[in-house]
């Protein structure tokens, strides 16, 4: 695809030019003086470089991922560079061997920082992963998410206290299971119909699920729960905790992934592109349309509970944080840029945006306060800049609609 | 003989608008069954009716003797019945083989676990589905075309790709729907070939066409359709010699298209 040069002039134009429009209102402020009558206008710069010390760094982290893209859309012909990397490494037992090894080696020269960001960075990836396959494969919009990640660490974090002999690697069936089964009654009344209930209700489900957390003595209610001890990541060895959990986090990463590359290059697979492409014909072609995104959306509810239980047993403690809004839109922001629909993507878009706030917070202190804004003006750049995210095709758009 | 799909006074109306009223056609296995008519005249209604994509408001149809009407299309593709459609409905990004392998859903077996383990009978089968699929897309023209993005293929490749992704799914009865629209001369002739030689693999073919001249040419039998309703049915020669198609059809215009 090639723009022509001038399209990209006219955005940075419309960026400028909204930026002139509203810095009189950042920048200044109305001070009424009620003895004399007078409206003073007053300038008042915090609020003003508060405000561009979250928007330049989100443009830069845009800009700069564009700009990746289209370099390497410039080498991929049909086949972009991310994904036949991913396709060679998940074909291949002996390359991901390769990689879990030396990813796992370097934890030995990771400081305990760095392995817990790394973990976090990778439980991140699980979810993107996961929530593409709902978005990005069958083209079904999820807002709350982040509902099926609370489930399968509440879920973990419960039964452990409930089975002093639960083992950790527990956590992983148990997380998929009961958040798939969530995932499964939620989707099989908004799926029968045809347009987007299943956004709205997700949504609403995880604001449900969210105040219910925080009132049942079941869930701790605002503290959330500790996990006890035995059911927590442990040293094994020489490897101290941090290490281990980086260890298993990288596993089981590369785990999902390969369930998700499996199921992607199969009749199922192919199925769910076909309804995203074109939802009549695939029915015409035999595919239960309605059955397979109801399974696309249990699978994606599951690996957001196997990334909830792991959280659960790698952090010892959950909280109805899990839940929030910015947590879903945060997942939903992974997937979009690093390309709806691309495995790689989601791998990609998860480690860069995880990490992008914490890696700029020490220049842009801002951020951490306005996390939401943050990612919502890299979301903008991106829509203006390279719509179809990091690795996604061209035509790869999030559809409103089913096909009619 | 009897025929694979048969359907009985089938109608279908958009509120006042009476698109197809009682219109019954048997299709058998092996023969081209053409149905003609003026713009409108309610030919793809009456497709969209058989392949269960709008519910009959009266009606019935049957293919190989079970009822099919009042299924949803995904078990009417099944039971047997394929179509293409008039305005070209591929998976745009899928490439060509991809969307032929789409077809071979039904006929492949559920296998979740063995997907995920990627087992010898997984392997096995999805090989056998691959094959089967390379085979098709021989058949049609667009064997050194398989890893082609389907929207980046010209359109009369598009056209014999439809052809193929409806073949994918083993039916007993082919629906097609102008499949010679938007070609050029030379490629309409080349598509009713290949219409013709799907009917000899024993396929009952139904095919709305313009092109007066390739319908007389192919069809074994010819319906004419006028404002919904049936107003002719024989062979190409009684067809050509009818006065009402003359007159509701031909007199109008030799080739409405064309
Ligand atoms: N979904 C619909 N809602 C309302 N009216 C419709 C619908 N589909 C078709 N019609 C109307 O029904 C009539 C028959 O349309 P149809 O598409 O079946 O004709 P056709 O014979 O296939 O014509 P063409 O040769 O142009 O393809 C037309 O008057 C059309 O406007
Ligand atoms: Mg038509």
């Amino acid at each position: 695809m090639s723009l022509p040069k001038n399209i990209f002039g006219a955005r940075a134009a419309i960026l400028g030019g909204l930026a002139i429009l509203t810095a009189p209102f950042l920048w200044t402020r109305l001070d009424p003086d009620f003895a004399t009558g007078f409206v003073s206008l007053r300038l008042v710069p915090e609020n003003g470089i508060q405000f561009l010390s979250v928007v330049v760094p989100a443009a830069l982290v845009a800009l700069a991922i564009a700009g990746l893209g289209r370099l390497w859309a410039r080498y991929g012909s049909s086949k972009p560079l991310f994904e036949t990397a991913s396709h060679r490494l998940f074909e291949s037992p002996r390359a991901m061997a390769a990689t879990f090894a030396a990813l796992a080696a370097a934890g030995f020269v990771m400081s305990g920082k760095a392995l817990s960001l790394g973990t976090f960075v990778c439980i991140h990836m699980m979810l993107a992963i996961g929530l593409n396959v709902t978005i990005g494969f069958t083209g079904l919009l999820v807002l709350g998410y982040a509902a099926f990640y609370a489930t399968g660490a509440y879920t973990f974090a419960i039964a452990a206290h409930a089975l002093p002999v639960l083992p950790t690697w527990a956590a992983l069936p148990l997380g998929f299971t009961v958040a798939a089964g969530v995932g499964f009654l939620v989707g099989l009344p908004c799926l029968r119909l045809r347009g987007d209930y299943l956004a709205i209700v997700t949504l609403g489900f995880a604001e449900a699920l969210r105040e219910i957390l925080r009132n049942l003595s079941v869930t701790g209610g605002d503290m959330g729960l500790v996990v006890p001890m035995q059911a927590r990541i442990k040293a094994i060895g020489p490897v101290g905790q941090g290490h281990a959990s980086w260890i298993a986090a990288v596993g089981v990463t590369l785990l999902v992934a390969l369930f998700v590359h499996r199921l992607y290059h199969s009749r199922i697979g192919r199925a769910w592109i076909a309804i995203r492409e074109d939802e009549t014909a695939a029915a015409m072609m035999g595919i239960p349309v309605v059955r397979l995104k109801l399974l696309a959306f249990t699978v994606s509810a599951g690996l957001a509970g196997t990334a909830g239980a792991f959280f659960a047993g790698f952090a010892g403690f959950v909280d109805p944080s899990t839940a929030t809004f910015e947590q879903s839109v945060l997942i939903l922001a992974m997937v979009i840029l690093g390309g709806i629909g691309s495995l790689p993507g989601s791998i990609l878009g998860a480690a860069l945006l995880y990490l992008a706030p914490t890696l700029l917070r020490d220049w842009f202190p801002a951020i951490s306060d306005y996390r939401l804004f943050f990612f919502g003006c890299i979301l903008v750049a991106m829509m203006l800049f390279r719509p179809q995210g990091l690795c996604g095709s061209p035509r790869h758009k999030l559809e409103l609609e089913g096909a009619s | 003989m009897t025929p694979v799909l048969k359907a009985t006074g089938v109608s279908k109306a958009f509120g006042g608008l009476k698109a197809v009223s009682a219109v019954s056609i048997e299709s058998h296995a092996g023969q081209i069954l053409s149905i003609i008519g003026p713009n409108g005249a309610g030919k793809t209604t009456f497709f969209n009716c058989l392949s269960g994509i709008y519910p009959l408001d009266s009606g019935t149809v049957e293919l190989g003797g079970g009822r099919i009407d009042g299924l949803a299309p995904h078990l009417v593709s099944r039971a047997g019945l394929s179509r293409s459609f008039q305005n070209i409905r591929l998976f745009p990004e899928m490439t060509a083989l991809q969307n032929v392998q789409v077809g071979r859903f039904a006929r492949s077996p559920r296998q979740i676990l063995g997907t995920i383990l990627r087992t010898r009978a997984w392997r096995d089968r999805e090989r056998a589905s691959l094959e089967r699929s390379e085979e098709l897309l021989a058949f049609v023209g667009l064997g050194d075309r398989a890893d082609s993005w389907a929207r980046a293929l010209p359109y009369g490749l598009q056209r014999r790709l439809e052809v193929a992704r409806a073949l994918a799914t083993d039916p007993k009865v082919l629906l097609l729907d102008e499949p010679g629209a938007g070609m050029n001369p030379q490629e309409i002739v080349d598509m009713m070939a290949l219409v013709k030689s799907i009917a000899r693999l024993g396929v009952a073919v139904v095919v709305i066409e313009h092109h007066m001249k390739l319908v007389m040419e192919i069809s074994d039998r010819i319906v004419v359709l006028d404002h919904g309703e049936p107003i002719a049915e024989g062979s190409p020669d009684e067809i050509r010699r009818d006065p009402r198609v003359v007159e509701a059809y031909l007199g109008r215009s030799e080739e409405p298209h064309g």
